[in-house]
């Protein structure tokens, strides 16, 4: 560096800027992003009835020193990513009435889409994991309570089973355009021409993901499964009835692991 | 036949003070063979009377080239950022639609379509795009170029500060500092030039500060409305490169 250039530390005031700003694209894909498939392959496990289920739920809970690995590795990075995104998200002023190019619109699509995700986290938190520390809800109770909840029909809507296709659907956007992001700002995609090569391929795996969360949503809501996963599985535990849930847990599961 | 008509509307302001003069006039001049917007504003210059009647102070602009070079008469033509002297009538209005004109909005007023575009002179003395020459004994000759540099660096050249990359981005706005798309391009030229590559590292420090580089938001319309055709988000990429490098190997592990 040249004589100009002042002697800093990297934690400076005019450094910091940058280095959260670089934090907070790292840590959309490593480890949320990252956690985000994670969790939709796991509850995917669900098309193969509650026992399989259940037995996921229990693998990730018998993760040695779980509440530290999950403060450190998913609520502390989401919280940061989360509330940091709608911090900088105050500084755009979207345009795309006039300048009407997909990457604009993706662009105010990825800010929408940051908010709706952290809105639907936050009900989705209350759901599944607030109500166990508060009321200890069980694990073997998310299975049930996530068909009860997804199969709910109100004036003829199923508001909640839509509310998770939307929720599935913002966070999968925002994960997959980030990625175009994160190529971009890493410098990992230097020419317009791989970055849209990236949002090529990014766009495919984010259907891809999309596919595999809104199948879990689907079968939860209404019984029915666009990919059965395993071959000899019994017929779906059909949700919103409670009485014939119980009894449908797979007893011919495969023996395989 | 009646005689054909162009109809300009016009966004007016009176001084950077008065916002409360802001409002709406609309023009009509008689059509010419080949006009553009700034002839048109001539025309509303020698005869400053709205369309319904009222003698007005005439519309002021800003021109200089009437080629596309020299961004002077950078404004918003019908929605979108563009010169106005390339904006030619029988191209934007083929049917006699109205015509409308506004001033840029991410640089301070000065009058009617005139705005100020000093913040991006700042922005160059602030990211030193320049390739230090001065000393006081003779430096002999520079290192040579190699012709891949070269093919590189000309589009970036092109760049006359024109202001659209600014206007079209949605990160640059009154509530941000990102210095924006034409600056960080600028950067690129001269880290690319063999003299210019000594004072990188300022360059890029300076671009890792607020505002800086990080605060692109790919949204990619600096270069849609480039009328340069300046690869910006290829600019904006690069830098974004040389900056994690520089980061990773110059802040963290140094």
């Amino acid at each position: 560096m040249s004589e100009g250039a002042r002697a800093l530390t990297a934690w400076t005031p005019d450094r910091r800027a940058f280095l959260l700003r670089k934090l907070h694209s790292l840590t959309g894909v490593v480890p949320v992003g990252a956690f985000l498939v994670e969790h939709l392959w796991t509850n995917a496990t669900a098309l193969g009835g509650q026992a399989q289920f259940d037995e996921a739920v229990l693998g990730i809970q018998r993760i040695p020193m779980l509440p530290l690995v999950e403060t450190l590795f998913i609520f502390a990075p989401l919280t940061f990513h989360a509330v940091y995104g709608v911090w900088l998200s105050r500084q755009a002023k979207p345009n795309v009435a006039h300048y009407t190019y997909s990457r604009n619109w993706a662009y105010l699509l990825q800010r929408i889409t940051g908010v709706l995700t952290f809105l639907f986290i936050l009900v989705h938190l209350w759901d599944y994991r607030i109500q166990k520390w508060l009321y200890g809800m069980t694990t073997e109770s998310f299975y049930p309570e996530l068909a009860r909840h997804l199969s709910d029909v109100r004036y003829g809507i199923p508001w909640y089973g839509i509310l998770y296709l939307v929720g599935v659907a913002s966070a999968v956007f925002h994960f997959a355009n980030g990625l175009v992001g994160f190529c971009a700002s890493w410098g990992i995609t230097t020419t317009r021409r791989a970055q849209s090569r990236a949002t090529v391929l990014f766009g495919v795996f984010g259907f891809v993901l999309f596919l595999l969360g809104a199948n879990t949503v689907l079968y939860f809501a209404t019984g029915t499964r666009l990919y059965i996963p395993m071959g000899d599985t019994p017929a779906p535990s059909c949700a919103p009835d409670p009485s014939t849930r119980s009894s449908s847990t797979s007893p011919t599961r495969s023996p395989v692991r | 036949m009646a005689k054909r008509v162009v109809r300009l509307k016009v966004l007016r302001q009176d001084g950077p003070h008065a916002p409360e003069t802001k409002r709406w006039e609309e023009f009509d001049v008689p059509w010419e063979p080949q006009m553009n917007v700034i002839s048109s504003l001539m025309s509303v210059q020698k005869n400053p009377v709205t369309a319904d009647g009222k003698t007005v102070a005439p519309v002021v602009w800003e021109s200089s080239c009437l080629e596309e070079v020299c961004g002077a008469c950078t404004m918003i033509v019908n929605g979108k950022v563009r010169q106005s002297c390339t904006a030619l009538i029988d191209q934007i209005a083929p049917n006699g639609e109205v015509i409308t004109l506004e001033p840029m909005t991410k640089f301070p007023l000065v009058r009617d379509l005139i705005v100020d575009r000093s913040t991006m002179f700042e922005s160059l003395k602030r990211v030193k795009a320049w390739v230090n020459l001065d000393g006081s004994h003779e430096l002999g000759p520079g290192p040579r170029q190699s012709q891949e540099n070269q093919e590189e660096a000309y589009p970036l050249s092109r760049c006359m500060t024109c202001g659209c990359c600014l206007e079209a981005c949605p990160q640059v706005n009154a509530t941000s500092k990102f210095i924006g798309p034409a600056a960080i391009s600028q950067v690129r030229l001269f880290n690319l030039h063999p003299s210019g590559k000594m004072h990188a590292a300022e360059r890029l420090e300076t671009l890792m500060g607020e505002g800086g580089v990080a605060d692109c938001g790919k949204a990619q319309n600096c270069v849609e409305v480039c009328p340069k055709e300046i690869p910006l988000v290829d600019s904006i990429a690069q830098v974004s490169r040389q900056t994690t490098k520089h980061m990773l190997f110059g802040w963290l592990l140094k």
